[in-house]
């Protein structure tokens, strides 16, 4: 137990790369209790920031009483039961703040974020804040810095990781809100079946393994993955080329496709999508969530980075037929074991510079982020927490106890490399992996193309 | 005389062959999308493929009507009210469009006066313009105007979108009614509004029936500006409601296709209704000879 | 109809110095012309006044504008358009994303015209006749058509679906195919499947329009025909096909336009691939503006895509002018 809770802060630490902590901590303090003094509430000045809890955020939000404020995210995929909006609601009553919460889908979120901010609207006074959006809003000052809002509370208490992936400098831009970091499954059933005692460490293994239950008619395909051209490709084979040791991009944020382990990468899924047909030729056309759907039918055996929701869906009874056969592996697949990785690609909250409500809008955010929200949220619908020393909270490993493992599994994880290019680099990338996929170029010539690609557009930006 | 009965047996047979042939190339995805929104995935997702479910299941109408979350009040109408705003922008927009668009389509197509070729062009180049380019400033004045997320600024946009087109299709019906009828109205009863209103309107009733049903699919089923320029529950139409039954990892199908049952009714009654309108025209036996 | 005397000489009045067309009651026409001159502009242009409001006043601003964005590169923080020449559309020249997204989308559009026109044309013919269930056929005729686009799409993308889709199965069942295909996994194959899907989308708009279209064309002129022994099909080219060329030529012009701004359907189905198959121009553009935000550089873009429309279209265009239609 301990060694996993240590396994799990390091691990989730390096998540986004290092663990450096701004300080500025005194100047949050200072802040908040200005504040609390000038509205009236004096007494919680000390409490307000020492505490960070859901009533404490309140009493010092009760001077922005009838305020409204707009929040536009995405529905938290594993939030089924309506837990965000009964929150929020809960905010609104004990603050006086009138929150209209607006879920809308990813897709449609990302483009109405984006006309909003281009045109400089501000209808929205907490948005959606994608990993992958950091180096861009940040550049446009899209987003406001939350250095002078967060608590000391928070900003140690929150994986650092995490928070580091939405900062840039020493300026935090964004609270996490999904801690979306993905996890090797399988199904023990299938491995039992055909003797296997143990889940792939290996790339080869994991053929060999494949091929294995293939043979005996135990599952259709070893694995599907989402290769169809959608940014969901280019997390999958991000994850691939981790896992090999390698990365698209060099130290300095300079593309490197042509490098060693991305070759190796690449040729890998290319054979086992071609010639060793483990992987199921539906991945050129699979969302996610059509994985899940393939997967809780029993058609394969690996699921190579399920989101934490898999778990549950797979043991669903009602919907799954694999239910109470999956398991969750102790470790993920890489070259060696060293390079193992998992793919964390988190989602934050983060408020417009065009906001006219940001006191207000930071109220909101600290209530959804606070630490018993955070193990409320994790015991409810089984969204991994944000908070470090969650990780080992007993209420919430008794009742995940599959968490071990994906604390055991996060030890090396990552996230995307933060660059401003980001879209167009996903864009190259889905489409020469495609054409590679598809046979139209060799791997080394859509490689190489990849990378002329990818040198033109850096150098643009 | 048997060879032309054959003949005319024939011919029907091969009509009602054809009208088959139509039907099942109309209704054999529509028919899949009934029988999907009564499964459970469980039952769809069965090889081989069982075309009617073992469990069919009324509880994903429900789930639509109750909200994902079943829990909250304000979820549960979310799909009612997606319609309602859906139903008050296209009705809006059908009527509008038929009291400016249908004297202006007429005028383009008897009068001659000047200007009238450029103005044609002019019109038919605007809805050249993809809509991708214009939705930044659009957005812009809608923010301006202070009209985000009112049904008014969906009212306003689909009425530049639909007002073209239903002028140049009806420029092209009431060019097709012949002058005779008209100046023979003038001539009894005068004036050319006269005319208009009370002779060529009827006659053009099929045309005019395509256009409202035109309109209102236009207006029922836009997609890319409803979504720019709807937030909350105040505006929002219903293809935007329906694409919330996605989240981050994909679509859901069985929820979608539900909802596509719901949000066909209302354009389907409506051609229905105007279904006669749409065939009577001139051969309702205005003209002779 | 009646000639009345007294309303006639109304009119005169009325309208000011104007010659006239005089019929008498057998219906053959005597001498004169009805000729209104300076009111016909007036009244003409009341009727028009509307529409013409309303279409400039909602388009005219966002057009200028973007065509200045196209001009112009946006700086996304301080909210301003800096003016850079035509750098954005010498970029379009190298741009082999676009040209290969341009190919596609022309080629697309021809060949889904083409196929709703033909077949369009065919239904209606169909469906002018009168047989039991024919007025029912008619209304359900216009449900594709009645679907929001995402819902087709989705609807199609699950029929595609290549591990439990409807089509595979029906297929396999019906013996046409050993194994599932994976219909939208490659290149030409989901070009088809897209082009199939709006085709099955849009064939009933041009069935319920040429519908309309037939209902205004005399019955006795095919009575005449058949009298001088002409068969249907002949009936068919000499008759209706010409009759209806306003309505076709519309049509045509419609269709084209909308093809070519195909977006949802594609965005949903294929996301543009695989590989960029399917990446149609609206695809690529909503995707230069909105993910790449270049929005300047997708202005530009957008119109060379009007050119480009307003090119495939000028034939019919120049159809129209010829008839009369345009003047």
């Amino acid at each position: 137990m301990v060694k996993t809770s240590a396994l799990l802060m390091a691990a989730v630490t390096a998540a986004g790369l290092c663990a450096g902590c701004g300080s500025g901590s005194t100047a949050g303090t200072t802040a908040a209790a200005e504040k609390a003094t000038t509205a009236g509430t004096a007494t919680t000045a000390g409490t307000a920031t020492t505490a960070g809890t859901a009533t404490t955020a309140a009493k010092a939000a009760s001077d922005m009483k009838g305020t409204k404020i707009t929040v536009l995210l995405p529905q938290h995929e594993m939030d089924n039961i309506g837990f965000m909006k009964k929150k929020t609601d809960e905010f609104s009553k004990e603050t006086g703040i009138q929150v209209e919460l607006i879920n809308e889908s990813w897709d449609n979120v990302a483009d109405k974020v984006t006309a909003e901010m281009t045109t400089g609207g501000s209808s929205y006074d907490v948005i959606e804040f994608d990993n992958s959006w950091v180096t861009k809003f940040v550049k446009n000052k899209w987003v406001e810095p939350l250095n002078q809002y967060i608590s000391d509370d928070e900003k140690k208490g929150i994986v650092p990781g995490v928070l580091k992936i939405f900062s840039s400098g020493d300026q935090i831009y964004g609270i996490p809100w999904n801690n979306d970091t993905r996890f090797f499954m399988y199904n023990k059933k299938m491995l039992d079946d055909a003797g296997i005692s143990a889940p792939p460490k290996t790339w080869d293994e994991l053929v060999t393994d494949s091929k294995t239950m293939m043979s005996k008619g135990i599952c259709k395909y070893g694995y599907i993955d989402s290769l169809q051209q959608a940014e969901a490709e280019t997390n999958a084979l991000t994850y691939m080329v981790y896992s090999f040791g390698g990365a698209f991009l060099d130290e300095n944020l300079k593309p490197n496709v042509t490098s060693a382990p991305v070759k190796e990468a690449y040729s890998f899924v290319a054979k086992a999508y071609s010639e060793d047909k483990i992987i199921d030729p539906a991945s050129i056309t699979s969302d996610q969530a059509n994985l899940a759907t393939v997967f809780c039918n029993g058609d394969t055996a690996f699921f190579l980075q399920g989101w934490a929701g898999v778990y549950a869906q797979a043991n669903d009874a009602s919907t799954s037929k694999v239910a109470g056969q999956v398991e969750v592996a102790p470790y993920s697949i890489g070259k060696t074991p060293e390079d193992a990785a998992v793919l964390s690609l988190p989602e934050a909250m983060a408020i417009p510079t065009t906001s006219k409500n940001k006191d207000a809008a930071w109220k909101y955010i600290e209530f959804m982020s606070s630490r018993d929200f955070d193990k409320e949220k994790a015991l409810a619908i089984g969204a991994l927490p944000i908070y470090s020393d969650l990780f080992e909270d007993k209420e919430i490993l008794a009742k995940y106890p599959y968490w071990e493992n994906f604390g055991k599994q996060s030890a090396n994880a990552k996230g995307h490399q933060p660059i401003l290019w980001h879209d167009q680099f996903s864009s190259a990338v889905q489409t020469e992996s495609l054409k590679i996929l598809l046979e139209q170029e060799s791997v080394d010539d859509g490689l190489a193309n990849l990378q002329k690609q990818l040198e033109a557009v850096e150098q643009d930006n | 005389m048997m060879k032309p009965k054959t003949k005319k047996k024939l011919n029907r047979a091969a009509l009602y062959l054809c009208a088959a042939l139509i039907l099942l190339f109309i209704l054999l995805p529509y028919f899949w999308m009934i029988i999907t929104s009564i499964s459970n995935k469980g039952d769809l997702t069965q090889n081989p493929m069982r075309w009617f479910p073992e469990h069919p299941t009324f509880a994903n109408y429900m789930n639509i009507f109750q909200g994902k979350t079943n829990m909250t009040s304000s979820a549960a109408a979310e799909f009612l009210e997606g319609m309602r705003n859906s139903a008050i922008v296209a009705v809006s927009t059908t009527l509008i469009t038929l009291l400016i668009g249908t004297p202006a389509s007429y005028a383009f197509a008897r009068l001659k006066f000047r200007g009238r070729k450029q103005s044609l062009l002019m019109i038919l180049l605007t809805q050249m313009v993809p809509t991708i380019a214009l939705i930044i400033p659009l957005y812009i004045i809608m923010l301006k105007l202070n009209l985000m997320n009112h049904v008014l600024s969906l009212i306003f946009v689909y009425l530049s979108l639909v007002l073209p087109f239903v002028i140049w299709i009806m420029e092209g019906y009431f060019a097709g009614i012949p002058s005779e009828l008209e100046d023979a109205a003038k001539i009894d009863g005068c004036s050319r509004w006269g005319a208009f209103i009370h002779v060529i309107l009827p006659i053009a009733s099929s045309g005019l029936a395509v256009t409202i049903i035109f309109a209102f699919i236009i207006s029922w089923n836009e997609f890319f500006y409803a979504l720019n320029f709807t937030t909350t529950m105040a505006s929002k139409t219903l293809p935007v409601v329906i694409t919330e039954f996605s989240n981050k990892h994909g679509q859901d199908y069985i929820l979608t296709c539900t909802g596509g049952v719901l949000a066909s009714l209302p354009p389907v009654l409506l051609a229905l209704c105007t279904q006669k309108l749409i065939i009577s025209g001139l051969t309702s036996g205005a003209v002779k000879g | 109809m009646i000639l009345r005397t007294g309303k006639f000489l109304h009119c005169l009045k009325r309208a000011g110095k104007m010659k006239i067309k005089i019929y008498d009651n057998t219906g053959q026409r005597k001498a004169g012309t009805v000729v209104y001159k300076k009111q016909e502009n007036i009244f003409a242009y009341k009727m028009i006044l509307p529409a013409v409001i309303v279409i400039f006043g909602v388009l005219l601003y966002p057009i200028i504008y973007s065509l200045i964005m196209s001009f112009s590169k946006l700086d996304l923080a301080e909210r301003t358009m800096n003016f850079i020449g035509t750098k954005n559309y010498a970029k379009i020249f190298t741009d082999s994303e676009f040209q290969q997204s341009i190919l596609q989308t022309i080629r697309f559009t021809i060949i889904t015209v083409f196929f709703e026109m033909v077949l369009g044309v065919a239904c209606a013919l169909v469906l002018n006749q009168k047989f039991r269930g024919c007025g029912f056929l008619r209304g359900v005729m216009i449900l594709p058509w009645a679907l929001p686009n995402v819902v087709n799409a989705v609807m199609w993308k699950w029929i595609y679906n290549s591990s439990y889709g409807a089509l595979n199965a029906l297929l396999k069942q019906l013996g046409l195919i050993n194994a599932y295909k994976v219909w939208l996994g490659t290149p030409e194959s989901a070009f088809h499947c897209v082009a199939f899907c709006n085709i099955w989308k849009e064939t009933p708009y041009v069935v319920l329009l040429v519908l309309a279209g037939l209902s205004n064309i005399n019955h006795d002129l095919y009575e005449a025909a058949r009298v001088d022994g002409s068969s249907s099909w002949h009936s068919f080219w000499k008759i209706t096909l010409p009759l209806l060329r306003p309505v076709t030529s519309v049509l045509i012009i419609t269709k084209t336009i909308w093809a070519i701004q195909t977006f949802d359907l594609v965005y949903v189905l294929t996301g543009g691939g695989p590989a960029n198959a399917t990446e149609f121009i609206s695809v690529y553009i909503h995707k230069v503006a909105f993910k790449f935000t270049q929005f300047g550089y997708g202005s530009a873009l957008s119109y060379v895509l009007m050119l480009v429309t307003f090119f495939l279209c000028l034939a019919y265009i120049r159809n129209l002018a010829k008839q009369g239609e345009l003047g």
